[in-house]
């Protein structure tokens, strides 16, 4: 009999090198309590963990959407990596030479009514990234947490912490709350580009998808997936493009994490087109009033293909042997300059690298775009 | 139809996928008891691999305790082996896939299978 082979991923895999912009850590939120504080918050965690947060969680097929009480959820499915000896030994069966660490979906701090004790945690997370994490010579890196509720936290963290080398990227969540393109916003746009690095933005699941009454007629977890965030992404993608954010921070850089790759050419498109019909309202943003601007410098799709990039998972291609499909596709998202690699471990949805192989019509130059090529322009990568 | 030998029996642990090469051809065998059954070591969801299903570093001992070998198989336990219905659930992504015909309800599709036998403790496949 041959040999068994511990094989998980393509074997061509081993011969590119890869970056992951989105591999999850799943404290225990318990373990960033000593990093709080000693007063009244870290009290209050210590004896009542966490605040709670609202919103959708996780539809799961079997169980109404609870998270479940074992070890087995789809947050953690594919398995627990919580320090730099664990996250090696996951990467090296991926075949993945860097890794920027992103919280795991427990770290979610929206919606809290305690801003006081979400913020503390916030302040711990990044600590213990630095402390316990961080590991530049296994290729561990990670991205900033930096809250959107709190600006001046955002960018008080981004100086405390955001010169440090591990650091490749700054993160948030997406929210229906209040959209990114918000001139509030503008202190931590400012930041991103003095310490050149780019604000990775990730779905979550206590996102109010547009109005309640929608949000509760959706009955499946695709419907959440597919609608919610599909919504969430374009949403935030087309305000940051129209309010101006990339005319005055011309060399800022957005990665949209988990909300899919195929809603580039309709949102770039169909912009395109209605811009040109519907310019004269652009004039009225906050923004081009103080840029004192009555068009946006470049064609929304210009933004689009140039300023914003797209982690892969979930990749979402028709199924093999259906590859016809995806030439086109490919294409039409300009993926040579938009896709960046994520795998999105360990929550069920993983996406290894295996599907960069598989499809004839990624050429070499194209998958060494998407596999490390764009990751190193976008990221602030120690040299 | 040609034979091939693919181990001996004390190769194929219960409850736990081995791959195995035949002649180019990547199959999963999957021992349930004393019935051997083989399928194609590809799922084609994503294309990753199915004979990670059983192993303990897919489905803990934790797990199968909790859940058990037979219950449910469309309980979200991956990678696990549902020895009553003869199915597996992927290690990967949870699809489940009838061992004897090869297919998933959910895609309607059937991969292939290949039958095993035993024969004074040798494994072979049948193609």
């Amino acid at each position: 009999m041959e040999e068994y082979k511990e094989v998980t991923v393509h074997e061509r895999a081993r011969d590119e090198y890869i970056i992951d912009t989105d591999f999850h850590l799943h404290l225990p939120t318990e373990a960033l309590f000593e990093y709080v504080e000693r007063g009244v918050v870290r009290s209050k965690l210590e004896k009542h963990g966490p605040p709670p947060n609202g919103g959708l969680t996780h539809s799961i097929s079997t169980s109404y959407g609870k998270q479940r009480t074992t070890s087995e959820t789809h947050d953690r499915i594919h398995g627990t990596a919580v320090n730099p000896g664990e996250i090696k030994g996951v990467m090296d069966e991926l075949a993945i030479d860097a890794a920027v660490v992103e919280p795991g979906t427990n770290i979610e701090l929206m919606w809290s009514n305690y801003p006081s004790v979400s913020n503390a945690l916030v302040r711990a997370y990044n600590d213990y990234l630095v402390d316990r994490v961080i590991d530049v010579d296994k290729g561990i890196y990670a991205s900033l947490l930096v809250p959107e509720w709190d600006v001046g936290l955002a960018v008080e963290e981004l100086e405390r912490l955001g010169d440090e080398d591990g650091f490749v990227a700054a993160q948030n969540w997406m929210t229906s709350y209040k959209l990114w393109g918000d001139p509030d916003y503008d202190p931590i746009f400012e930041k991103l580009v003095e310490l050149d690095l780019p604000l990775f933005l990730h779905i979550a699941s206590q996102e109010e998808h547009g109005p309640a009454i929608i949000r509760e007629s959706m009955r499946t977890g695709t419907e959440k997936n597919v609608a919610g965030y599909g919504y969430s992404q374009i949403a935030n993608a087309i305000n940051l493009v129209m309010t101006g954010v990339f005319d005055k921070f011309p060399s800022l850089n957005v990665v949209f994490h988990e909300a899919g790759t195929l809603w580039l050419p309709y949102v770039a498109y169909r912009a395109d087109e209605e811009y040109q019909t519907l310019s004269e309202d652009v004039a009225l943003t906050e923004r081009m009033r103080e840029l004192d601007q009555r068009y946006l410098q470049r064609l929304p799709s210009e933004y689009i293909f140039d300023n914003i990039y797209v982690g892969t998972q979930p990749i979402a291609f028709p199924n093999i042997p259906k590859m016809s499909h995806v030439e086109g596709l490919l294409k039409a998202m300009r993926a040579e300059d938009t896709l960046i690699y994520s795998s999105d471990w360990p929550h069920l949805s993983l996406d290894p690298a295996d599907w960069v192989f598989n499809i004839p019509a990624i050429s070499d130059e194209m998958r060494r775009k998407i596999l490390s090529g764009n990751a190193e322009e976008v990221l602030r990568m120690p040299n | 139809m040609t034979r091939k030998k693919i181990g001996d029996v004390e190769d194929f642990p219960q409850r736990k996928g081995v791959p195995v090469d035949v002649d180019g051809i990547a199959i999963a065998v999957f021992r349930i008891d004393d019935e051997f059954f083989g399928i194609q070591n590809r799922c084609v969801h994503k294309n990753l691999p199915l004979h990670l299903a059983g192993h303990e570093r897919v489905v803990s001992a934790e797990l199968l305790e909790t859940f058990g070998f037979d219950s449910d198989p469309k309980e979200d336990v991956r990678g696990r082996i549902n020895a009553d219905c003869a199915s597996i659930n992927c290690p990967w992504h949870l699809l489940e896939w009838d061992l004897e015909s090869g297919s998933n309800d959910v895609m309607d599709v059937s991969i292939a299978t290949y039958d095993i036998e035993v024969q004074d403790d040798e494994v072979f496949v049948l193609l």
